[in-house]
């Protein structure tokens, strides 16, 4: 074991301050908390002060939130946990962005896993890096956050939606099948990007196939059903799901 | 008195009888005189009558029983004097009729005012009688019906030049267009009713017409189908300067309610805070609370959306009490609504619950009330609906015998226009149909919400917390307090919406089921088997539809009994629908049942269920399906009761 992480804490409730202080003297034995803040001006001051590790970022805090704190360091070199007490429009564009957060209520058991994931990448020398905030700030923007994180074999690469045109399971792999006859291999289920994407234009005819509903060229009733996608590939849809695809369809404009 | 008066007649037709020996043919004619005379005096009493009668009704104080005593009254004077009941008599027997819901001899009555009324060409009464038709048919729900009507109220007011029934005929055209959800002929019935009221100097109406024609364009979000902005603000700023000319405060301060509104949507919070203090500028020395309270509560929200707590909190306190002086169900239901929100986002989930169970108090009184209204209205919907049946039978058969002299050019054109007529009357059919259904599943999932937060639940769950705090086992708590956080997040999440998919109904379940079991510690197991054709994330139901099952399961059947039980859960996808199957090892439903009504006379506990069940009758009339729920008591090989199986048919909604 190496030294301990800095950590920093910041969230405008002086209990939240002091409940994460002592999980962490309790059960994370590999952080440190070095420093605390009640707001962004102070939390501001005392990340540029101490330069931590971690940071323990409160979403909602009054004059300013977590990411307007954020805003502030365009070269920063320490990991964020969020904490948000609601599970409103921010949370979309944080799971998008593949960065970490905890809800209030903390769960002690889910705060050590969260800490577990950070020490982890630490070690590996793989740090969250800019990139991924520079995407949730992006996400932020627009209510249909435009940057999915997809975790590939020489670290994170940045996806517009629009720009997929299907994903294809490969046991527990997924393909991604991308405008411009791109092709990557992600080590993730398919079940958890259809979770990120089911309520935009994605739909899942299939077990192992989740489609894009704009690169749909025509649906072919023969044999069962089957999609013909603008790539030319052919995707079964299973035999309970063509009701839903066709209402999808007819739902889906542009 | 009556007496006395017959004597004096007789006395006098003596003394004329007397006198009239010596000049027999002018007696004849003075005695004509005097009947005529008298026939007037009675129709003076009548119309008397009639006119207090109709001024009870319009004011809405009091009961009708006093109505019914004039109307009595004058049908006593028409009986004994022979006069045939005149057609206002009709009109007001109508009214009085519609007032105490006998709708039948409402339309027979306002059927003989249209009748007489035409016959003596007393067209205000026929213009008058139309105009209560619009109403009446707007109430039965014949649509269509309701606007020919107050068109004929239109039409026979302009040609007969009778004023003050044009702007109230056009305002009730807008509340046909309001209940079948057509905004454009809502807009339209407003214009023409503010241009009425123009012509006929009637500012009062003309102020209405703007304030409603506003409202049209404001919404109840940001996103509101035809919200905008400026329109909304020049139209009830209109409505206002009309005001000035003639002051109904009522109107004016509900004006600057509109206004604070308009501004509060768009988030411009100091301008929306300075029209609801203007607001109140001149509601409280009226003694308006209703709108006083609207006003207060809309403060206390901007606060609250401008963190500014303790403000907020003083207002809606102010509002709630203005609420209360005149009991306005719904400012207390929003307000108390509004406040647990905001408790909710400070963190402050002792008092937000506090706020949340008034809300949920004040919304099942508002919510019962409109059943209440509901079951009335589709009381009188059946009878419209049957005496509608007669009349077309007659029509058609009247329709027949003219076939037969018109020849088949005739019959061609009746059946088209027949036919346009029924293609009409669907349309506006389909969209009653739809606008009552959707009215029907707010209520039910509102219903069925606050099923879901069973205070009991909640309450046994928090005491649960509690003694684990009192046992300092930190983990446990921690671990008991946040699951049960995350299952009112989901709850309220799920309860937003009428579908969601299978997925978020079933962490929600699956939530519920471990608070569950921690709370009943080795009770029961459970086990949740989700088929592998069904996609939870892509299949849609019904919001909250398995939970109360699952309840009632685990209260009635597992709780009771001794040892320890299961409820297994399985969810398969059938062709058109998922079947779920809840099956328990508890003590059935006749011992559960017996249980109840030893300890409370009445089994109230169903209440859950029967929410549900009316859920499924409702998407079964919306997608057109026969789903049910079918229940099983288990029976083991000695045919003792082991158990109950429910199978639940969920429509998968596209």
């Amino acid at each position: 074991m190496s030294r301990k992480l800095r950590t920093v804490i910041i969230d405008d409730e002086q209990d939240a301050v002091d409940f994460i202080t002592s999980i962490i003297g309790e059960y994370c034995s590999s952080l440190e908390v070095v420093g605390k803040a009640n707001n962004v001006v102070t939390g501001v001051a005392v990340i540029n002060d101490i330069k931590p590790d971690l940071v323990f970022l409160d979403v909602e805090m009054p004059n300013g939130t977590g990411f307007d704190l954020l805003a502030q360091f365009p070269e920063k070199d320490f990991d964020v946990v969020f904490i948000t007490a609601f599970n409103h429009y921010a949370i979309k564009a944080i799971k998008f962005s593949a960065v970490d957060y905890i809800l209030k209520p903390i769960n002690i058991n889910e705060f050590i896993d969260a800490v577990g994931r950070v020490v982890k990448k630490r070690s590996e020398k793989s740090t969250q890096g800019n990139e991924s905030i520079k995407a949730l700030m992006e996400n932020l923007r627009s209510s249909f956050p435009s940057r999915l994180a997809i975790p590939t074999s020489d670290g994170m690469e940045y996806l517009n939606p629009k720009d997929i045109i299907r994903i294809e399971a490969d046991r527990s792999y997924s393909w991604f099948f991308i405008n411009g006859n791109r092709k990557i291999l992600v080590s993730k289920h398919l079940k958890e990007f259809q979770e990120l994407l089911s309520d935009r234009y994605f739909f899942r005819p299939h077990n192992s196939h989740l489609i894009n509903l704009k690169y749909v060229r025509k649906y072919i009733r023969k044999e069962g059903g089957n999609i013909e996608m603008t790539d030319g590939s052919l995707i079964p849809v299973s035999r309970n799901r063509k009701d839903i695809f066709l209402a999808h369809m007819a739902k889906f404009k542009g | 008195m009556k007496a006395i008066k017959l004597i004096i007649i007789l006395l006098a037709i003596i003394k004329v009888c007397a006198i009239g020996e010596e000049r027999p043919v002018t007696t004849s004619s003075s005695i004509r005189v005097k009947l005529s005379s008298e026939r007037q005096k009675d129709t003076v009493a009548i119309n008397n009558l009639v006119r207090k009668g109709s001024k009870y009704l319009s004011s809405m104080q009091g009961n009708p029983d006093i109505v019914k005593t004039f109307i009595d009254s004058a049908v006593l004077i028409c009986e004994k004097k022979k006069i045939d009941i005149p057609a206002r008599l009709h009109l007001l027997r109508a009214q009085y009729y519609f007032v105490t819901g006998d709708l039948r001899s409402a339309s027979e009555e306002a059927d003989k005012a249209l009748m007489k009324s035409t016959d003596s060409g007393e067209y205000d009464l026929l213009a008058r009688t139309n105009l209560f038709l619009g109403k009446y048919y707007l109430i039965t729900g014949s649509f269509a019906e309701s606007i020919d009507s107050y068109n004929n109220a239109i039409s026979i007011s302009g040609k007969e030049k009778i004023k003050g029934l044009i702007p109230l005929a056009y305002n009730g055209q807008n509340d046909v267009y309001t209940e079948i959800g057509d905004l454009k002929g809502q807009r339209q019935s407003l214009q023409l009713m503010i241009d009425a009221a123009y012509n006929e100097n009637d500012p009062v109406s003309a102020q209405r017409g703007y304030l409603r024609l506003g409202r049209s364009f404001l919404g109840d979000t940001t996103t509101s189908a035809g919200r905008n902005f400026r329109t909304a603000d020049s139209l009830i700023r209109k409505s206002m300067e009309v005001s000035a000319i003639k002051i109904d405060t009522g109107l004016f301060a509900t004006s600057l309610t509109y206004l604070g509104w308009n501004f509060y949507l768009e988030k411009m919070y100091d301008s929306s805070i300075y029209y609801f203090e203007k607001s109140l500028k001149y509601t409280l020395p009226g003694n308006l609370h209703g709108i006083s309270a609207n006003s207060y509560g809309n403060l206390g929200t901007i606060y609250s959306d401008l963190r500014k707590p303790e403000k907020a909190i003083g207002y809606y306190k102010k509002g709630i009490e203005h609420a209360k002086m005149v009991s306005d169900i719904f400012n207390l239901w929003w307000i108390y609504r509004d406040m647990s929100y905001m408790y909710l986002q400070s963190g402050d989930t002792s008092n937000a619950f506090r706020n949340y169970v008034l809300f949920k108090k004040y919304s099942d009184i508002y919510i019962s009330k409109g059943n209440i209204e509901g079951l009335a209205d589709a009381k009188i919907r059946y009878e419209a609906d049957a005496h509608n049946k007669e009349v077309e039978l007659l029509s058609l058969r009247l329709k027949n015998n003219r076939l037969l002299n018109y020849g088949f050019a005739g019959f061609i054109f009746l059946i088209s226009f027949i036919g346009f007529l029924f293609f009409r009357g669907s349309k506006l059919k389909d969209k009653r149909r739809i606008s009552e259904m959707n009215r029907k599943i707010s209520e039910i999932t509102q219903a069925n919400l606050r099923q879901q937060m069973n205070p009991h639940f909640i309450f046994n769950t928090l005491n649960s917390i509690q003694y684990y705090m009192y046992q300092h086992d930190k983990l446990a708590t921690n671990n008991y307090l946040t699951k049960f956080s995350s299952l009112m997040r989901k709850v309220l999440d799920n309860s937003q919406h009428t579908s969601v998919p299978l997925s978020d109904e079933l962490s929600a379940l699956n939530l519920y089921l471990e608070l569950e079991s921690l709370r009943f510690k080795d009770k029961f197991d459970y086990k949740i088997n989700v088929d592998e054709e069904i996609d939870p994330l892509m299949h849609k139901i019904p919001t909250m539809l398995i939970q109360p099952y699952v309840e009632n399961s685990i209260c009635h059947g597992l709780i009771p009994m001794d040892g320890k039980g299961y409820v297994n859960i399985d969810l398969k996808l059938k062709d058109e629908f998922i079947l779920c199957t809840i099956e328990d090892n508890g003590i059935g439903r006749e011992a559960a049942k017996e249980r109840s009504q030893k300890r409370e006379g009445n089994n109230h506990n169903s209440l859950g269920t029967r929410i549900t069940a009316s859920r499924l009758d409702l998407a079964n009339e919306l997608y057109g399906t026969s789903l049910r729920t079918i229940y099983t008591d288990l029976k083991n090989e000695k045919g003792e009761p082991s158990g109950t199986r429910v199978e639940i048919h969920i429509p998968i909604i596209l």
